[in-house]
Parts: structure tokens; C-alpha cells; sequence
């Protein structure tokens, strides 16, 4: 049967690649994606499920679903604006894919299907630094936590646990990785932006607290703090812990092995393994 | 309800660099052109680079941003920061 062998909670901003290439491998961006990368290489993976948000590039206003799961054989991005990172393509299962949705669906997750998609900076930037030669096949998952109404964090935990199931219902010997791609607290564009910039870290004591939480694998405080009201003070994008969130309820048995935040940007980097 | 337009136009902006070339030219004009239709109170915030209007209209944050880091509408990132701060500030009094 498959399983899953860890989880790597990720940041994703889309200027990171620049940045790491501007100012090298020395800096602490740099650093910390390429332990996470060391980390991701060990687990040895087959293949990755990647929960994640779209910044209103493959979905928009016409039709934005909650909860998708990308099903095909692979997928291109991104479409949005990555400096330094080219367009490309990137294996997925669709068989696995589409098992991985009618289990979810069947125990009441009522994930949309996507075909023939693209995916933005939320999954290529975690891929770039994990994997730069994009060999690995990775099946996306995404969840709307930019707009509300957002899915609870309680139900984005139990989706999590329901993901897990489905794929040690898998038959194949596979080995599954599963990432969190997302920041913790972030504004970008909105009102809780510093005065005279257009993004900006709102609530850096979320940011300590949700390290606390993960921590201490006080995983229900942090499902239980994760509301509405806190992610209108963290800011616009801060609903992307729900990735997190969702990747926490995929681990049975692995451990933290590595915590590193990152205040400046409002996030932080994780493995459990 | 036409907001959909605006948050088009943001991500069109964001995507298109003849697009933000031809609005920098000629704003006016260019809106005129565009396949979808603003009502008089978008058009007129638009123009004037009152996306504080916008905001509190429901055009999505992180689409408008576009309009700053590109210069259109005479915004500046300074700017759209006062203006979107503003706007949530006077709601809120």
C-alpha cells in the first residue's frame, strides 16, 4: 500500500527565487530551503501531494472553488509572474489523482476536478528549491483560504486525515510526500500593509504563535485560534496556515525534526519526518 | 454587478504589458476599448486612481495592487498604500 512518509510546510512568495538568486545561497532564505530540500531528498518520495492556494490565476471569480484537486498526468506553470523561474511542465499520477478524489468525495469532501490546468508561484516556488529538476510527480490540492467564505480549519484538518486515508488505500508501493505551501501572516496589497508599501508582515505574534503550537504538536489550539477573526488582523493572504493545516492532518506518526521561522516575511519552514 | 470587471482589468494588467502600455497612453481612451464594461462609478474611481472607492467596493486586494506596481492611474505604491488605508480607516470610524 502507499504512504506517506513526511511533511514539509513551505512559504511560497513569489519573489524568492530572485531573491535567493540575487543574494545567494548564503542568505537565510536561501538556507532554509535548502535544508528543507535535504529533508525532502531523504524522505525520498515517489511522489508529492501539494496542498496549496491559487492567487486568482487558474481559478477566477467565474468559478472559484473551495476545495480542487488538479487530475491529469501533468500540468504548467507558472502562470503567473515568477522572476528567474521559466515556464515548464510537471509530471503528475492522474490515476492516483483521480482515486485520491473519489475517496475524498466519497467520505463528504466535495472536491472539484481539474484537467488540463496551470498552476501559479504557490506550487512552483516550493518545487523550484525542493526539486529544481521538477522530476517528481506531484498531484495538486487547493484550497480557497484567500476569500471568504474559507473553509474551516477544523474541516481543512479532517480533509487532511481523509487524504491520508485515500492514499493508503492506494494499492502501490508508494511513497508520498506531502507539502503545506503557504505564509502565516501577510498582507498584500490590502489595508493592514505598513503605511507607504504594498505588502507587509501584520501579526507577527501569530507568526510566534502558531510556531509555538507547532512546536509543542498542539495542533488543536492552532485549529482552534486559526478563525476568521484572525486572519482579518494577519492579513490578506494569512488564511493560507489552512495548507498548513490540511498537511498536518496527512501525518501519522512522523515527528517534527525541523522548525525554522522566518519573521521577516511572516512565515515559516517545517518537516516531519 | 460589474466589479468582476475592475478585478479583470487588475489581472489583465498583471499579464499583459501591451495592455498597461496602451493604459498608461491613454487611459480614458483605452478603458473605452476594454471588452468589459465599468459602471460610471468604477470608471470615474479608475481613472482617478481612487482605489480607495475600489477597495471598499470589493475589488480584490491583491489583483488592484497591479495598478500601483505599474504606474497606472498616476498611482504610486505610496500612494495606493494611503488611499486603501484611508478608505478601510473612514469605514471604520
Amino acid at each position: 500500500m502507499a504512504s506517506i512518509v513526511g511533511a514539509i510546510g513551505l512559504p511560497h512568495n513569489p519573489n524568492f527565487p530572485e531573491l535567493v538568486a540575487r543574494q545567494g545561497l548564503t542568505c537565510d532564505t536561501a538556507q532554509s530551503y535548502q535544508r528543507a530540500a535535504a529533508e525532502f531528498e531523504m524522505l525520498r518520495p515517489d511522489a508529492v501531494l501539494i496542498f496549496t492556494t491559487d492567487h486568482l490565476n487558474t481559478f477566477f471569480f467565474e468559478n472559484l472553488p473551495i476545495l480542487a484537486i488538479g487530475v491529469d498526468d501533468e500540468f504548467a506553470g507558472p502562470n503567473d509572474e515568477v522572476p528567474t523561474v521559466s515556464h515548464r511542465k510537471v509530471p503528475s499520477i492522474a490515476s492516483l489523482a483521480r482515486h485520491l478524489h473519489a475517496s475524498t468525495v466519497a467520505a463528504g469532501f466535495d472536491l472539484s476536478s481539474v484537467q488540463e490546468f496551470e498552476v501559479d508561484h504557490s506550487v512552483i516556488v516550493p518545487l523550484h528549491f525542493l526539486s529544481s529538476t521538477f522530476s517528481v510527480s506531484v498531484i495538486p490540492i487547493f484550497i480557497s483560504t484567500h476569500i471568504a467564505p474559507r473553509p474551516t480549519s477544523r474541516r481543512c484538518f479532517v480533509l487532511g486525515e481523509t487524504v491520508r486515508a485515500a492514499v493508503q488505500s492506494w494499492p502501490g508501493p508508494l511513497r508520498v510526500a506531502v507539502i503545506g505551501s503557504g505564509s502565516f501572516s501577510f498582507d498584500v496589497h490590502g489595508h493592514l500593509s505598513p503605511p507607504g508599501r504594498l505588502v507587509g508582515v501584520p501579526d507577527p505574534a501569530w507568526v510566534h504563535r502558531v510556531g509555538e503550537h507547532l512546536q509543542r504538536n498542539a495542533i488543536s489550539d492552532l485549529i482552534n485560534e486559526a478563525t476568521p477573526e484572525r486572519f482579518s488582523r494577519a492579513g490578506n493572504v494569512s488564511g493560507e496556515i489552512l495548507n498548513w493545516i490540511a498537511m498536518l492532518g496527512t501525518i501519522e506518526g512522523q515527528k517534527l525534526s525541523w522548525f525554522k521561522p522566518e519573521l521577516e516575511f511572516g512565515n515559516s519552514y517545517a518537516v516531519w519526518r | 454587478m460589474s466589479i468582476i470587471s475592475v478585478n479583470h482589468l487588475c489581472r489583465d494588467v498583471a499579464r499583459d504589458r501591451a495592455l498597461r502600455e496602451a493604459l498608461l497612453r491613454d487611459p480614458e481612451g483605452e478603458l473605452a476599448q476594454y471588452p468589459r464594461k465599468f459602471t460610471a462609478t468604477e470608471r470615474a474611481a479608475l481613472l482617478a486612481g481612487d482605489v480607495g472607492t475600489l477597495y471598499q467596493m470589493g475589488v480584490n486586494a491583491y489583483l488592484m495592487g497591479y495598478l500601483a506596481r505599474y504606474g497606472l492611474f498616476g498611482l504610486t505604491g505610496e500612494a495606493y498604500s494611503a488611499r486603501v488605508r484611508a478608505s478601510e480607516a473612514a469605514k471604520n470610524r
